[in-house]
């Protein structure tokens, strides 16, 4: 018993910037019974992010188990901190320029539930054992719901939430039933051991895939992925602008990281070249529902005219991009997939932000509605279109580094296993390119080319200097991140196979 | 030299942004220094006689600073920025610096959104002189894409009529081949190694055979196949296709007339004059030096495939009524014929080639200035509304003849070159069926010269008639200065690479000779 404190005590600064966090968190909630000034409130959240973002710098920088191994401590789940905090960061202003939140009474509540949500995505890229990720997890997915509600106003949005809650609900579920399969046949509670694959390996194809499957279904509906998608365009509609940012980026990234672990774990480097687990085919399982996700967002999306639902259907379409590192089991596909995620996540950022000011100012909705207005508002629609050029992927843009990555990673895989569904990934993701093109330009199609209709001609101009230092700065990040990509790719490089991460 | 070459434009652009855009005469005076200075530049870098003896391998004005390097766990992929220019681009550089000057001395007349219009027009440009001095894929495709967006938005906003649907279908088509250059990058990224080891991406590695790193998935022993047709044949396919829908050639070239037809007259020379000239240099520069083994294979299918543009396009344009889309084809005619030289793979043949390109880059941008100059008159370009025109404008009558007359190819005049060396070439190749191909070109050579003296008939000759006399009469007057200025200048490039072709052809030989041995 002496043992076990001793270890947790130890165990503490590893956490130090989750304690930030919860520190933060209290401050938040005791400052709310004093002042219910909006601006405060943010400039707490942000303070909080940014000392627990630097005291990250001050944890240890050793690969430990810590908790008794509830959680795991390793260059990974340092990098991927950092990246998880910083895009909290870089989220955060979109609260202050979303008028439908800013303007909320529940704003301290919104806001504190988006320090919850970073707190559980820390634990969740940590978590090694089934309880802490079952936990972590389900927190992530009830406060997603709780965001999304507090910010709900209109039938729309509520109907949206019930059918975000519902789905997710019946999702984690199964992912639970995964779960009890998966610690049944192998007897092990710790996903990452190697007793746990030990154990795996010696049970039936039948079981393994049954459990894997259940338990890979709660990822799809986080990950939006077809079948699990229904949600995402309904919530993407009803949705404000500040709290869909957040769902579009966080919890997926955890997620994201999460996933990778567990999958990269069944993968062994021989001769460079890693060998792929036998008993669960996982190429073709999950290279399946990519090429699913692949057809369906881009085939649906042409027939769409809500621009927050193309948006929608756009975040499938790159999270299916994102994903195919996940079957590509070379050592740099996780920085390669987190490179990737960070582009995706400033090209949301500045989309959303861009489409805040235009709804806040011009109720833009509908794709029509949009149209001419750059003769009132020049520069957000350059914001808007650079976020947009980078999801087609242009050079000098980071989705372009990103896009590059994908097809080179898969085509090396392809030469060295020959899976047949890689290549039809490949042909499918060439094809994809070129529809985006049509689906990410009929916005600024109708933006720039066409005149303002006479009914809008005494619309009013978006001043917002905050905005355009915002916008001017993500922009700079897209941008460099597309010419120097190395700026990014020193700093989340990692050696050898993603699970014996070691500091360099 | 050649980065200030490419990267004149973005200081240009910097003091755009700085400058109110009221003033509209500063913009322009600036717009039009910076591409007096790139001119300045392409002569200077033109006139150096080292030119004459650089070739892929041994580039001149070369610099190379590392940019990129990517650590793929065994081996490092190494990206340079590295610049330098050959026999090859030397002409084209400053083929495309002339036609940039004479675009925007035309721009002149554009007075909607001048700022935003004259940064885009030097991104643009940038993204030209980078596109011919690169020397490694990567950064050669960079600048490649980077002429996609300004030319969608110059397309969208400045352009006439069906500019929306002109503008997406451009950007679409040449996407498409954007996307199939990424993908065989993509591949050759993990193919080819310089002499430490290092993955690269330079022109002068990839156009080694020796370089491929055994095993990789475009070695020459690799044995994955799909369709019965190995890799590397797939992708020189895939870089040909991408190649061939930006020069365009039949069957990728629907964009052109539609794109060629809404855009705004300067961007309509600059399309025609230099940037189907890039589809072609690319081809040169990296479709065959990369894949020399197959070229032979496709040899026959490329040569087809040209001399039935050069008769296709000559049909069409007989067939079109509207004077850009007639034009618009004769672009398509005519780039058939660098298809053929290509195909033809000896020294003839790609001199011809390469002469056609310089050659065509004055031309079509003089065709596109003479329809442009009538349709900034009237805002009609349908050959019906116009008759006798001689009688208002003599002086344009003069020299729109000597354009029509040059590009018809007679003799004195660059395109006769051209066109010759390219049949004799074809002659002398070892394809199939070279007579039957010349004779189809022959074909194609008579049905220009029919659409293009018919034009001429219909719209100068005769009795004066207009479809709207009364107003025409009062815009319809003779040309200003800029306008016979830019005329004369792409007429006195034309009459003088007509008259002294060695110009080009001794400048070119030794890295033309290069490629050759690489065949």
């Amino acid at each position: 018993m002496k043992e076990l404190l001793a270890n947790n005590f130890e165990s503490l600064p590893y956490l130090l910037p989750e304690l930030c966090l919860f520190v933060g968190i209290l401050v938040q909630f005791a400052w709310n019974l004093f002042s219910k000034k909006p601006i405060n409130h943010i400039l707490i959240t942000a303070i909080t992010l940014i000392i627990s973002c630097a005291s990250l710098s001050l944890s240890p920088k050793d690969e430990a188990f810590i908790f008794n191994e509830l959680l795991h401590y390793s260059n990974l789940s340092f990098t991927s901190s950092y990246v998880l905090l910083g895009l909290g960061i870089l989220i955060l202003p979109i609260y202050y320029f979303d008028t439908r939140v800013f303007r909320n009474k529940a704003l301290p509540e919104i806001l504190m539930v988006f320090l919850c949500l970073i707190l559980s995505g820390l634990l969740l890229i940590k978590s090694d054992n089934w309880i802490v990720f079952t936990l972590s997890f389900e927190s992530i997915a009830l406060l997603s719901y709780l965001l999304f509600l507090l910010t709900s106003n209109d039938t729309k949005s509520i109907e949206a939430s019930y059918k975000y809650f519902l789905f997710g609900v019946v999702c984690s579920a199964f992912m639970l039933l995964g779960i009890g399969i998966l610690y049944a046949i192998t007897g092990e509670i710790n996903a990452f051991s190697s007793n746990f694959l030990h154990q795996l390996s010696m049970q039936a194809s039948l079981f393994i895939s049954l459990g894997l499957w259940l338990f890979f279904i709660g990822f799809f509906f986080k990950l939006s992925l077809v079948p699990f998608h229904f949600w995402a365009p309904d919530v993407y509609e009803a949705g404000s602008n500040a709290v869909l940012t957040t769902l579009a980026i966080l919890p997926k990234f955890a997620v994201f990281i999460f996933l990778f672990r567990f999958v990269h774990q069944f993968s062994f480097t021989i001769d460079n070249y890693p060998l792929i687990w036998p008993k669960f085919d996982f190429v073709n399982n999950l290279g399946f529902i990519l090429c699913a996700t692949f057809i369906l967002s881009n085939t649906a999306i042409l027939r769409v005219y809500s621009f927050k639902r193309i948006l929608a259907y756009a975040g499938m379409s790159q999270m299916s991009f994102m994903l195919v590192f996940l079957l590509i089991f070379s050592n740099q596909a996780l920085s390669f997939g987190i490179y990737y995620f960070i582009a995706y996540a400033l090209g949301t950022c500045l989309v959303f932000v861009s489409n805040t000011l235009l709804e806040n100012t011009y109720k833009t909705y509908h794709i029509e509605h949009y149209t001419g207005l750059a003769h009132k508002s020049f520069f957000v629609g350059i914001f808007l279109l650079i976020g947009l050029v980078s999801f087609i992927g242009l050079p000098g843009t980071a989705g372009f580094i990103a896009k590059f990555f994908v097809f080179s990673e898969a085509i090396q895989f392809y030469s060295a296993f020959q899976h047949q569904i890689v290549l039809f990934m490949i042909i499918l993701a060439l094809i994809v390119s070129i529809i985006s093109v049509y689906y990410y330009l009929c916005l600024p199609l109708a933006y720039f080319f066409k005149p303002l209709p006479q009914t809008q001609r005494n619309l009013a101009e978006i001043e917002s200097k905050g905005f355009y230092i915002y916008a001017v700065l993500l922009s700079l990040c897209i941008v460099v991140m597309g010419l120097f990509p190395n700026s990014i790719l020193n700093f989340i490089h990692f050696e050898a196979n993603p699970n014996l991460f070691i500091f360099p | 030299m050649l980065s200030l070459l490419v990267f004149i434009p973005l200081l240009a652009i910097i003091a755009f942004v700085v400058i109110p855009s009221k003033h509209k005469w500063v913009i322009q005076v600036l717009s039009l220094i910076s591409t007096g200075i790139q001119l300045a530049i392409a002569i200077y870098v033109f006139s150096a006689p080292s030119i004459a003896h650089s070739s892929q391998a041994h580039a001149d004005f070369f610099t190379k600073i590392d940019w990129i390097s990517l650590n793929l766990s065994t081996v490092e992929a190494k990206i340079y920025y590295s610049l330098g220019i050959d026999g090859i681009s030397a002409p084209l550089i400053l083929m495309s610096a002339i036609v940039l000057l004479v675009a925007n001395i035309y721009s002149l007349h554009i007075q909607y959104r001048v700022k935003a219009y004259h940064i885009l027009f030097q991104v643009l440009s940038t993204a030209i002189m980078g596109c011919f001095t690169a020397q490694d894929l990567f950064l050669f495709f960079l600048f490649f894409e980077f002429m996609l967006l300004p030319l969608f938005f110059l397309i969208g906003i400045w352009g006439g009529g069906r500019k929306e649907y002109a503008a997406i279908k451009f950007f679409v088509y040449t996407f498409i081949g954007s996307v199939l250059i990424l993908i065989v990058m993509a591949a050759l990224l993990f193919s080819y190694q310089d002499a430490q080891g290092n993955l690269s991406l330079e022109f002068d590695i990839l156009s080694q055979l020796k370089m491929l790193k055994p095993g990789s998935i475009l070695s020459l022993d690799s044995t994955l196949q799909f369709f019965n047709l190995e890799v590397r044949a797939w992708a020189f396919l895939l870089l040909l296709v991408a190649f061939a829908i930006k020069l365009p050639s039949f069957p990728f070239h629907s964009w052109l007339p539609d794109a060629h037809v809404e855009a705004p007259t300067p961007i309509s020379i600059i399309l025609a004059g230099i940037l189907l000239k890039v589809g072609a240099y690319g081809i040169i520069r990296i479709a065959i030096p990369i894949f020399p083994d197959i070229l032979p294979q496709f040899a026959d299918t490329i040569s087809i495939i040209g001399a039935f543009s050069i008769l296709y396009g000559a049909l069409n344009a007989l067939a079109s009524t509207d004077l850009k889309r007639i034009i618009a084809f004769s672009s398509v005619s005519h780039m058939g014929f660098v298809f053929m030289g290509i195909a033809a793979s000896n020294l003839q043949g790609y001199h011809g080639a390469l002469f056609q390109l310089v050659s065509h880059g004055f031309l079509s941008a003089a065709l596109f200035l003479v329809v442009g100059i009538l349709y900034q008159r009237t805002s009609y370009r349908e050959l019906s509304g116009y008759s006798g025109l001689y009688h208002l404008m003599p002086n344009y009558t003069f020299l729109t003849l000597l354009v029509f007359v040059a590009s018809i190819g007679v003799p004195g005049f660059s395109a006769f070159i051209a066109e010759f060396m390219v049949i004799t070439g074809v002659l002398s190749s070892g394809l199939s069926y070279p007579i039957i191909l010349s004779l189809i070109t022959a074909l194609g050579l008579i049905f220009g010269s029919v659409y293009f003296l018919r034009t001429y008939r219909k719209v100068f000759m005769g009795n004066l008639w207009l479809k709207e006399s009364t107003e025409w009469l009062v815009f319809l007057k003779d040309l200003s200065l800029s306008e016979k200025f830019c005329l004369s200048l792409l007429l006195v490039c034309s009459i003088g690479l007509g008259l002294y072709p060695n110009l080009i052809f001794d400048m070119s030989d030794t890295a033309l000779q290069y490629i050759l041995s690489i065949l």
